[in-house]
């Protein structure tokens, strides 16, 4: 075929298709602007005021040789686990500081790590692009690696239990996956993100999750039906971290753009921007305190930042580390937080 | 580009194919049913006043005894 009537045909068919996508993203963009009817800093300006967060470092859990990149509270609030490219995974019983379990790993790349619910198992993985499941509960008493769940052609940057069978895990490859842990399977994949995946959080049903990832936008899937239900735009550079408000309907995200923001599923669309013109580096990590009041985050800049989420306001600052806060978490009983850190260590604060 | 009758075709009908399924996964996005913000945002302050009092980190301990974090006194009961 000639060259001109190639390219011809091929800008056709092109034309054709911007036009059959044009039209649902205008019908969506009407929608969202239609069911905004006022501001959350609007809504909210009845709200008591909180006053100033002040919380001291409770413990400080010392044992890391480099970098920690990602932390996990168990259950029990009292456990957790972290990751360090030391090469190990420790897990931590945070009341006495003591040492749990110390857990050399085959790949000392790693990025993420969990804590299954029940307790008796804990994942990582990173740029192996394996997701490890490691059995604390063996007969013989040692720890071991229980399962390797290969088949992502990308980084792992983030993997949750749903229980000590299923896993959900987010990739550098543009997906997510759930898999069985027995059969070591894929059991669906969630494609859609056009970036690399950073982040995922389960909702408290468990029957679905929110993604966020370096194309700036943040998915939100429906585990069983393996389908992406809601795109939420407004971004503007890559998401690192997500996690759910605790009553489900909304979720927070931290972003490479120095702000983090909340967004409404039922409502489709973005509430309200946390962010300060002094504040001029990526987030790193979030967490809602119990009621959802206080939304923490983590900066590369090696600060936490306490923000009243009904207010947009700054209302307390966690500072302690001596290089970037990588990850955190709040305790399912809501008692305290940690923080862990570049400078190998972590901070449980209250 | 010089490339084959067929590749050329098969260029096209895989583009349209994509295409037409990213455009259907927009078409199901856009079709949602979606609360007003007014109501989103007043369930989640119902939320988080009927949750406060519980929340540590936010309305602090009522004495240090129930902070399980509090400085380590010479006997802890286990």
């Amino acid at each position: 075929m000639q060259f001109v009537l190639q390219q011809f045909l091929l800008n056709r068919s092109n034309l054709f298709v911007l036009q059959l996508l044009s039209d649902p993203v205008r019908v969506e963009q009407d929608a969202r602007k239609a069911a905004c009817d006022t501001s959350l800093v609007q809504a909210t300006s009845n709200m008591e005021p909180i006053g100033r967060i002040q919380m001291r470092t409770r413990r400080t859990l010392r044992g890391h040789l480099a970098k920690i990149y990602a932390m996990h509270w168990g259950s029990d609030s009292r456990n957790l686990v972290s990751a360090s490219q030391d090469g190990k995974l420790i897990v931590w019983d945070s009341y006495t500081t003591n040492k749990v379990h110390a857990i050399p790993l085959r790949s000392s790349w790693v990025m993420t790590c969990a804590y299954a619910p029940s307790g008796s198992y804990v994942a990582c993985g990173g740029l192996d692009n394996i997701c490890s499941i490691y059995s604390l509960k063996t007969r013989e008493g040692n720890v071991r690696v229980s399962r390797e769940l290969p088949g992502h052609t990308g980084y792992l940057s983030c993997c949750r239990f749903l229980d000590d069978n299923q896993i959900v895990t987010s990739s550098g490859d543009m997906s997510c996956a759930l898999w069985d842990i027995e059969t070591g399977q894929q059991c669906t994949s969630f494609m859609g993100h056009t970036g690399d995946v950073m982040s995922l959080s389960l909702s408290p049903d468990m029957r679905t999750f929110v993604s966020g990832a370096c194309d700036a936008s943040a998915k939100l899937w429906d585990i069983r039906e393996g389908s992406c239900k809601q795109t939420f735009p407004g971004h503007e550079s890559d998401i690192n971290a997500v996690t759910f408000f605790p009553n489900g309907y909304a979720f927070a995200t931290g972003s490479d753009d120095a702000t983090c923001r909340l967004f409404d599923i039922r409502a489709d669309q973005e509430l309200a921007m946390y962010s300060h013109d002094n504040i001029i580096c990526g987030i790193t990590s979030v967490a809602f305190s119990k009621s959802g009041r206080l939304l923490l985050a983590g900066y590369d800049d090696f600060n936490c930042n306490v923000w009243d989420s009904m207010k947009t306001e700054r209302a307390g600052i966690l500072a302690g580390h001596d290089n970037r806060v990588s990850c955190l978490g709040v305790t399912e009983d809501g008692m305290a937080v940690a923080t862990g850190s570049w400078d190998s260590f972590l901070r449980i604060w209250n | 580009i010089g490339l084959s009758d067929t590749a050329v075709m098969d260029m096209m009908i895989s583009n349209l194919q994509q295409q037409r399924q990213v455009t259907e996964q927009l078409r199901r996005e856009a079709a949602i049913k979606r609360i007003s913000v007014s109501q989103a945002v007043l369930d989640i302050m119902k939320y988080i006043t009927e949750h406060e009092q519980e929340d540590c980190l936010l309305v602090g301990f009522s004495s240090q005894k129930a902070n399980p974090f509090r400085e380590k006194s010479s006997c802890t009961l286990l």
